[in-house]
């Protein structure tokens, strides 16, 4: 794993907090003002809070700008807000602690708590991908049934469209296996919660995210054999 | 109307007489028929009625450019759906530790 500068100073925050708690009593001073360190490690957990606050804010907005819905946009828009809140409630939690270990946990739920970047984000798109395949399965069916009307059109003046018809039977497949799949996604990342330093968890978590990945790969494939349904759908309507 | 035409065609004749194009014997501005004429509408500009109008398809083939707009139109949506599933499986993620 990589961590970043500002991880690494916050572990270096915690080894030197460790040490510090397990000096012997004797080489401890009694300070009334909370150390420097304790300072710093508020000032930085403000920051990291903010920037998560940040990036849920650009996350909501993504889903409220939604062109559709696979049916859990207002679920993920209520996480997205409770998480907003949980934050900001640890981020007053920090900026009151005195005990600098006390602090140090605080801190850690930052990102064990939230998982703003390795779940919620990667949740989010996979919901605002399965929306976007609901739209594009809307498209197509409206393109089916448009184009099986003309079907019906020719087939009532004689003309031979089996060809046609069975481009039009695939066209339904397809869709209909599309919007399964992506559904499928959207009902998997949902339910994902938040580790909370939980190993297994946050194994289970990327296992559920990277199947979900795999179905709306699945459902976009599906909806390309929908679209080349339709062309030769059409095509055999010009010959019929 | 017959002051406005006269000096309508004083006008024609005198930008003639200086030789606009160069030649000096023709008018630069071809004169206008009938300046007073009312204005054609757009109805009686309509196709003349000898004329028939074109059919929407011939009844020997099935009528499908409607359907070629809609399958652009699709994939434009397929496109925009694209990226967002490509999104969605960028495992690069935008923070490496949370």
């Amino acid at each position: 794993m990589i961590r970043t500068p500002v991880r690494l100073a916050a572990l270096a925050l915690t080894a030197g907090l460790s040490l510090a708690m397990a000096a012997p009593a004797g080489a401890q001073t009694t300070t009334t003002a909370p150390p420097a360190r304790l300072d710093q490690l508020k000032a930085k957990s403000d920051e990291q809070i903010k920037e998560r606050t940040e990036q849920i804010r650009k996350l909501d907005s993504a889903v409220a700008g939604a062109r559709a819905d696979c049916g859990h946009n207002a679920d993920l828009r209520s996480q997205l807000a409770a998480d907003k809140t949980g934050l900001e409630a640890l981020n007053a939690d920090i900026q009151a602690e005195t005990v600098p270990a006390e602090a140090v946990a605080l801190h850690e739920q930052i990102f064990t708590h939230f998982r703003i970047y390795w779940l919620e984000t990667p949740k989010t798109r996979v919901v605002l991908g399965c929306d976007r395949v609901t739209v594009g399965a809307g498209t197509l069916a409206e393109l089916e049934a448009k184009i099986q009307a003309r079907a019906d059109e020719a087939k009532a003046a004689g003309k031979d469209v089996a060809a046609a018809q069975a481009a039009l039977d695939t066209m339904i497949t397809e869709i209909a296996s599309a919007t399964t799949a992506a559904n499928q996604a959207d009902d998997a990342v949902i339910v994902l919660k938040a580790d909370k330093g939980d190993r297994a968890v946050l194994d289970a978590n990327k296992a559920a995210l990277t199947a979900a990945r795999q179905k709306l790969r699945a459902a976009m494939a599906d909806l390309e054999d929908a679209r080349t349904a339709a062309r030769t759908a059409v095509d055999a309507l010009k010959s019929a | 109307m017959q002051n406005r035409h006269l000096a309508l065609v004083l006008l024609t004749l005198a930008l003639g007489a200086c030789g606009g194009d160069g030649s000096g014997s023709q008018p630069a501005i071809a004169p206008r028929t009938e300046p007073d004429a009312p204005a054609v509408s757009a109805s009686s500009a309509a196709v003349p009625t000898t004329a028939a109008a074109p059919a929407a398809s011939s009844p020997a083939t099935v009528r499908t450019d409607d359907l070629e707009a809609e399958l652009r139109a699709v994939d434009e949506e397929l496109s925009a759906g694209q990226e967002s599933v490509n999104r969605a499986n960028d495992t690069s993620p935008d923070r490496a530790d949370d």
